[in-house]
Order: C-alpha cells, then structure tokens, then sequence
C-alpha cells in the first residue's frame, strides 16, 4: 500500500471510529490526559497495523480489535492500576444495574459496581467495555477471537458475579 | 473463573507494563547487534575474498568458515527482528496473545537450526587455529565465550520474557476455557 493510499484509508477509518475510539479510551482513562495519552497510542497502532489490513472483517470491528488491543497492552503511564470507569449517563449500564436502584442511589451504585468490576481479570473487563458498547455477540467474538457460544457463557458469568457481589 | 485475583492485580499491572516494554527493548537490542554483524560480515567476506585470491590454504577454510557462521548469524538476528519489527494490533486478542507467546520463547526450532549452522562454523575455525599454531586459547575462549553467551541469554529470557510469557499463556488459557 503506497503512502498517499494508506494516509487517505487512515482519515477514512478516522472520521467514521472516532467516537467508539474515544469512547474506549474513556473506559480506560478518566483523566483527560490519559486519554489523550491511550487515544494517540491507538492511532499509531491503527496506522502500523493497516498494512496488516486485509478487509477480512468489517473496519469498526478492526477498529476494535486495535483499541481494545492496545488497552490491554498499554504502558500506563498516569494511572498505577488496570482500572475500568463507568459513567452515569452510559447508555447501556441497565445491563449491569439492578432495575430497582433509585436515581439518588445510582451514583453509589455505580462506584461501587466500579470497584467490583475492577477486581476482574482484564479479559472481563474487556468483554465488559465491549459490551456496553452494545456490540452483538458476533462482533465480540471477532474482537476477542473466542466462539459466539464461549463470549455468551462468560458475560453470562461476568454478569452473574457482579450481581452476587452487588446483592452481598 | 477469573485467573486474576484480588491479590494478583498487582501481577496483572506489571504484565501489561512490561509487554510493551520488553518487546521494545528487544526490538532495539536486536537493531544494534544487526548492524554489527552486518559491518563483521563485510570484513570477514574481504578477508576471504583476499586470502582465496593468494592460493587455497588454511587460513582460506577457517575464514570462510568464519564467513559461514556470520551468514547464519545474520540470518538468526534476521529472524528475531521479524518477530519484534511490527506487532499488528488489528489481529483479534486470541491471537495477540499467541503471538505473544511464540515471541517470548527462549528458541523456536529454526532458531535452534539458525545457531547451529553458526556454532559449527565457529567450533571448525577455532580447531583450524588450534591444529595450526598449537594453542588452544581461541578454543578455550570461543567454548567459554558459548557458555557465557548462552548463561546470559538464559538469564536474560527468565527475567524479561518468561514471565510475559507464562501470563500471556493464562490469558490464553482464560480465553479458551
């Protein structure tokens, strides 16, 4: 690939992933500048990694695959721990909180579902970023490289874990 | 079950910090050791090439058998630097981690082949001395050389990668279960 093809393929990729790049790095920094810090790592990798790009699966789920990728591999440089914060105001958080917590209790809610969450391995905490991203079990399994069957069992489990921890 | 505990987070930290780290680090170690081995290879061809031109004798086998191991020697840090030169991130996870595994090995089999086809060379020049002069400290420090090499290799493998080895094999193992 020459590198007028490569430079015009990468804004492409850009312009279109930006929004589920950044709402990635959010999972992963809470700082501004350790997004931005994670952010620019993941355009580099992207950039490294698009010759490697063959269009065997869709952008976004390679777009993905090379965010999730360097989050897990990223050398911490602000935070001390392989941390995972969530928002109040994320869209798909049902999934995770109890349908009868009151609003006034949402924000203890979610530190402390927080903190639970941070105890699991990193590979739960991926699958837990990937979906509340509201990505199909098809499209995880891609990211991950695992079955459909085998993503379905462990957010089963990851699911079940939290809400016994929750409940004690 | 999760593989990382509560207790282990710590582990899990410095596994991710010292992934990246320790494939850099490799990465330039490699890039240096390249380029002296590509500046040895051109004196040891013009040293050939001029012994050769004056009549086959002796020294003739023992620096084309020198020739000989800096060929293997460029091609086994050729095959080392492929595997750190670009880690492509666009793979799924599952195969980053085998990945992982595989570049963290002490030695694949073509390694092994790629070192073998350098030591015999070496071990033939270093005779070649020893029947010519008589002496046997080229021997002595090539054998001793091998054995220092391999020692800080091998110490240098158990503190870098096998440890990133064996964490990247219980991801694997947590993916797969």
């Amino acid at each position: 690939m020459n590198h007028k093809k490569k430079e015009s393929l990468f804004y492409e990729i850009l312009e279109s992933n930006d929004d589920k790049i950044k709402r990635i790095c959010h999972y992963y920094y809470r700082d501004p500048e350790g997004r931005k810090d994670i952010y620019q790592e993941v355009m580099t990798n992207i950039w490294n990694s698009l010759d490697h790009f063959r269009g065997d699966a869709a952008v976004s789920t390679w777009v993905y695959r090379v965010t999730v990728n360097t989050a897990l591999t990223h050398v911490r440089k602000v935070s001390k721990e392989n941390q995972l914060f969530l928002r109040k105001e994320q869209e798909n958080l049902s999934e995770l909180i109890h349908p009868e917590e009151e609003s006034w209790q949402l924000e203890d809610y979610i530190t402390q579902l927080e903190c639970e969450i941070n105890q699991l391995s990193m590979i739960d905490k991926m699958l837990i970023t990937l979906m509340l991203e509201k990505l199909s079990m098809e499209e995880i399994s891609n990211i991950v490289g695992i079955g459909v069957s085998n993503v379905r069992v462990k957010i089963h489990r990851i699911k079940e874990t939290l809400r016994k921890k929750m409940i004690s | 079950m999760s593989i990382f505990t509560h207790k282990s987070n710590n582990l899990e930290h410095n596994f991710i910090d010292k992934l990246k780290k320790t494939d850099r680090k490799h990465s330039i170690i490699i890039k240096i050791v390249s380029v002296i081995f590509t500046l040895n290879s051109v004196v040891f061809i013009q040293y050939t090439y001029q012994h050769v031109s004056d009549g086959i004798q002796m020294e003739d086998i023992s620096s084309f058998m020198l020739m000989i191991a800096t060929v293997f020697g460029i091609l086994l840090i050729w095959d080392t630097f492929q595997k750190f030169r670009q880690i492509d991130y666009g793979q799924s996870t599952i195969l980053l981690m085998k990945a992982c595994v595989d570049r963290h090995r002490f030695a694949s089999r073509k390694q092994i082949y790629l070192l073998v086809g350098m030591v015999i060379p070496l071990l033939i020049f270093s005779s070649l001395i020893y029947k010519n002069t008589g002496s046997s400290s080229s021997l002595i420090s090539f054998l001793t050389g091998a054995a220092i090499g391999s020692m800080v290799a091998m110490f240098i493998w158990n503190r870098d990668s096998k440890p990133l080895r064996e964490h990247a094999k219980k991801v694997l193992n947590e993916l797969e279960a």
